[in-house]
């Protein structure tokens, strides 16, 4: 009986060390997996107010009854809210060197998906030593190849750019360049085409950048459906690949992807004005909230930022 | 005396094995699954400011009570924050932005950031045992949502 307990205590002893050492590993991966939910919350709300920040900032909005869809949009300033609201929820000042570090460490990707092609930016080698900062390719078109025609399709679907390269020969190199083509394809086989076109270059940055170390496939579906649950590029889309987050236990890293749409919706103006010899600016709507007299309204500018670079200051009253 | 040394041993044994250790898994588990709702919650709220760009008493009170009857404790802030841009006084044509904070969270304009940051005041009741016998303990450092008011 006596050798019985002896058996015993070591045994029990085993036993327990092995359950708790499984049970760590276990809440490592589940803290991983909180972590990265929260990670993937974030980064959606993060999209979401690049893209509102983004249109809402387009100053030549240049709208037409049958062009709802356009705008021309600066893809740096989805980039930089992008980074305050991540920055924001880590409890991190957007300063400048926090941004630089977000930029050139934890976003190796960022794509925005414009009316008429998209921007992706990359991570790449800019001051001449060893540090890497993100920057934008040109526009790149939405390509789509038929019987010798290469069209330039857009998100609206009706008037977009061909070039016939059916008639060329050796003696005849001229592209024949047509601006106002109309679309071979239907509403939907359109939007399928841009979808298809930006998921594949979006794998395929992805694939150069992380080295071939991606967990799984991007994909954009054309239509919103029962599989995926990812909102296809209907309007002006922004996406963010975020990697390297060292959220779990062990160093080991998080990533995730965002995707975020939005509208165009009309322009909010900014109106300037003097008051005591101090030159403030304001938000049309808020002014007029105020019951603000118009009159006393001297100029009228797009956006804040147009505002504070010809020296007005934002007005605290009126906020 | 051999016989006495040898049950206080296996009495200490049979508490730290059937009585600490499943209340950490417990606590563990309790807060994956606080955290977890805590964010679903959380979420809820920062939407409906989002879309209706306003924060009522009815919603204040649902989330009070939601995050109430979660088994870790949590406290939460939440901040009205209102992006200005000003002239550089430096650099004569360039500008710099910053976000104020505002007394008034209960009416948002477009543009306006709303940041709920959400922190566990303290831990529960099996998650303190395991804490103080065992040392094992939960993370602790809560999280942050920011979002725009569209």
């Amino acid at each position: 009986m006596t050798n019985f307990k002896y058996l015993l205590v070591p045994f029990a002893l085993f036993m327990w060390l092995g359950t708790v050492l499984t049970f760590v590993h276990y809440s490592q991966d589940l803290s991983k997996a909180v972590q990265e939910r929260e990670l993937e919350v974030i980064c959606n709300y993060a999209v979401d107010a690049a893209v509102d920040e983004m249109v809402d900032g387009s100053s030549d909005l240049n709208m037409d009854y049958d062009k709802n869809g356009y705008a021309s949009v600066d893809p740096e300033v989805a980039l930089d809210m992008f980074v305050t609201m991540f920055l924001k929820a880590y409890d991190m000042s957007p300063s400048e060197e926090n941004i630089v570090m977000v930029r050139s460490k934890y976003l190796p990707m960022f794509c925005v998906a414009a009316y008429d092609g998209y921007y992706i930016a990359t991570e790449q080698n800019v001051y001449d030593n060893d540090s890497y900062d993100l920057r934008f390719t040109p526009k790149m078109p939405y390509i789509y190849e038929n019987n010798g025609k290469v069209y330039a399709l857009n998100l609206e679907g009706n008037n977009c750019c061909m070039v016939d390269y059916s008639g060329v020969t050796d003696n005849n190199t001229r592209l024949p360049l047509d601006r106002n083509c109309i679309n071979p394809l239907s509403l939907d086989g359109n939007l399928k085409v841009i979808n298809t076109v930006v998921s594949d270059s979006l794998m395929n940055t992805a694939y150069d950048v992380m080295d071939g170390n991606v967990r799984g496939a991007i994909l954009i579906p054309s239509v919103m459906g029962d599989v995926y649950s990812t909102m296809p590029i209907k309007g002006i889309t922004v996406f963010a690949y975020v990697a390297n987050i060292p959220l779990g236990w062990g160093g080991e890293s998080v990533d995730t992807f965002g995707i975020g749409g939005a509208q165009v919706k009309q322009a909010d103006y900014v109106g300037v004005y003097t008051e005591g010899g101090k030159k403030y600016y304001q938000f049309m709507n808020k002014l007029v909230r105020h019951n603000f007299d118009r009159s006393r309204i001297e100029a009228y500018y797009d956006s804040a930022e147009e505002a504070a670079k010809a020296g007005y200051y934002y007005d605290f009253r009126y906020k | 005396m051999k016989d006495i040394v040898s049950s206080v041993l296996g009495i200490f044994l049979a508490f730290i094995l059937l009585g600490v250790t499943p209340l950490y898994y417990v606590g563990v588990i309790q807060w994956a699954q606080a955290e977890t709702q805590a964010i679903a919650y959380t979420t809820n709220l920062v939407d409906e400011v989002i879309d209706t760009k306003q924060l009522n008493d009815q919603t204040l009170a649902e989330y009070n009570l939601k995050m109430a009857s979660l088994s870790t404790y949590y406290t939460f802030t939440i901040e009205r924050q209102i992006k200005v841009v000003n002239p550089d006084p430096m650099n004569p044509g360039s500008t710099y932005t910053t976000y104020i904070v505002d007394d008034n969270i209960r009416e948002y304009d477009t543009g306006d950031l709303i940041v709920v940051s959400v922190r566990p005041a303290g831990l529960s009741f099996a998650q303190t045992i395991a804490d103080n016998i065992l040392g094992l303990s939960v993370p602790k450092n809560g999280f942050t949502l920011p979002g725009r008011v569209r």
